[in-house]
């Protein structure tokens, strides 16, 4: 097919799912290209998570206060993606500024679950799922700070990996919370997802928290720990869905332990204290003068409140007003100071159990993918779908989700997804495991 | 357990202006996601002060690499500028000048 006509189907295909905010006229690659060596990823279509910079094109992170901005530069993921050879095809959907887990908090409208179109795709890198998910693209970016790659990918039916925190550089993502946001990769194939991840690894001058060690130590002990209690409060086909893929792990050769891990629960009201209290520090660059919307008023504070209160979504304002009150004198000790404390002891949890498993096990997500408008008036109920996800971004662990088969909701049968942990630069382990569960070669 | 006035008095320290209705569904939220987050309250952490947080600081040289490569497209992007500046409205207003 012709590049045109390729083109065609791609846009009426998101017509129905809405993964992409934009699908470029041509697909934008190499000006070197030709001279690009062998490389299995040239050629390769991708799509990138519109919170990520694209020299000359939009970029939105999915909010109303980036209207009209054009990035002056190329994220280093993206460029090394370049400089191999992939193809560019556009910008996907997401939560406004990644801050949701449906892609219901976008500015530009919701994407659709292509497995049930009445549902969420997850979030916020859903629109990068979904692309991946309906077959529109092979492969695709997304950016995860509490499971925003691996949640969508487990409601989406595909592999949607979280390296450790560093592994990827951060220059030109769009930040939410610093010290968790990590670029992965989202896959039909476990081997596709590394073939990306070894592509954008490494460390970068532009981000000085990039590192990656050369030499990585590959002991591996065949025994995969599940934390203790973990399915309590579980719907029954879902820790049946856990238990069958554990059972397929012990029959690749893989002994099941369980795990004490009595701190893990911390892991969520730490990341709701340190996420919004970053990006309420993050987002005070969108004042209307040096970029995107800019609303006229009488003084320069009068226009930093206008274009804040015009530009951005009630999610962002939310939590912008939460990790200014964290951050606040008189509560900065009692929330921010004590969620770094047991930010350290849950670190401390993942660095002991690792001393006797190469992986932890737990599910992606406590329920399939969920309908629009269900969670969207609560929102500590919307918090608790990333309640497996969060605690790798806590410890700065890499993560994989793993498509685990279906369960069957109101006739449909909607997929689930498998996840492991490693230790900090234990990636190999999990692109290995993942490979072995879905019968990889 | 927060009250709209002190949503208010944060909302204009981050510099967000709300209606009356955002007001009060952000203080019945937030009064929800910090009983949720109040489980850290219980982490006293004492022998992670003493340790201290292990990380260490990278650091590069301050050089000066391309000069004024960027200063076109980021320039293209400000709402209002003023030949290579990007302009604002005056900030500190004098006695008698306004």
């Amino acid at each position: 097919m012709k590049a045109k006509e390729i083109n065609k189907k791609m846009e009426d295909k998101n017509k129905d799912i809405h993964a992409f905010l934009e699908i470029f006229k041509q697909p934008i690659k190499s000006t070197n290209f030709s001279a690009i060596g062998e490389n299995p990823l040239k050629g390769m279509e991708i799509a990138i998570k519109d919170n990520m910079c694209l020299e000359g094109e939009r970029a939105t992170a999915g909010s109303q206060i980036l209207e009209g901005y054009i990035a002056p530069y190329t994220a280093t993921a993206i460029q090394k993606l370049i400089d191999s050879g992939v193809s560019i095809v556009g910008r996907t959907n997401l939560d406004e500024f990644a801050m949701g887990s449906s892609t219901e908090n976008s500015g530009f409208g919701p994407t659709k679950n292509p497995i049930d179109t009445t549902r969420v795709p997850g979030g916020s890198s859903g629109g990068s799922a979904a692309a991946v998910a309906s077959g529109m693209v092979r492969v695709a970016l997304g950016s995860d700070t509490g499971g925003s790659i691996r949640q969508p990918a487990a409601f989406c039916g595909i592999v949607g990996m979280k390296p450790t925190y560093g592994a990827v550089s951060r220059y030109g993502l769009i930040a939410l919370g610093s010290s968790l946001d990590q670029i992965g990769p989202f896959a039909k194939t476990v081997t596709d997802a590394e073939m990306i991840f070894n592509c954008i690894k490494g460390k970068d001058e532009k981000d000085a928290t990039s590192y990656y060690p050369e030499n990585n130590d590959t002991n591996l002990k065949k025994v995969i720990g599940v934390p203790k209690g973990i399915t309590k409060g579980l719907e029954e086909d879902v820790e049946e869905n856990f238990n069958n893929a554990l059972e397929k792990m012990k029959s690749l050769g893989y002994e099941i332990k369980e795990v004490e891990m009595p701190n893990l629960s911390l892991s969520l009201p730490v990341y709701y204290i340190i996420q919004p209290a970053e990006a309420s520090s993050n987002l005070a660059r969108f004042d209307g003068i040096r970029y995107g919307l800019s609303v006229s008023g009488e003084s320069v504070l009068d226009e930093y409140l206008k274009t804040r209160e015009v530009g951005f979504g009630a999610e962002v304002k939310r939590r912008i007003i939460l990790g200014t009150y964290v951050l606040s004198s008189g509560y900065h000790d009692e929330y921010y100071g004590s969620a770094l404390r047991a930010q350290e002891i849950i670190k401390n949890e993942f660095k002991n159990v690792f001393k006797d498993v190469c992986a932890i096990a737990t599910p992606t997500t406590p329920t399939p993918a969920f309908k629009f408008g269900e969670k969207t008036g609560n929102p500590v109920e919307m918090y608790l779908a990333d309640i497996f996800t969060v605690p790798a971004n806590i410890a700065g662990i890499p993560a994989i989700s793993l498509p685990s088969g279906f369960v069957n909701r109101e006739g449909k049968d909607l997929p689930l997804g498998f996840q492991l942990m490693a230790r900090d630069y234990g990636e190999d382990v999990l692109f290995t495991l993942g490979k072995e569960f879905l019968g990889e070669k | 357990m927060i009250s709209n006035d002190e949503v208010k008095r944060l909302a204009s320290l981050a510099r967000i202006e709300l209606t009356e209705k955002e007001t009060e569904t952000f203080a019945k939220d937030m009064g929800a996601i910090l009983t949720y987050v109040d489980a850290v309250k219980a982490v006293s952490g004492a022998e992670i002060e003493d340790k201290g947080i292990n990380l260490k600081n990278v650091l590069r040289d301050d050089v000066v690499r391309e000069d004024k490569s960027y200063t076109e497209a980021i320039l293209k992007n400000a709402p209002n500028k003023s030949g290579e500046y990007i302009a604002v409205k005056k900030i500190i207003e004098g006695k008698g000048n306004k």
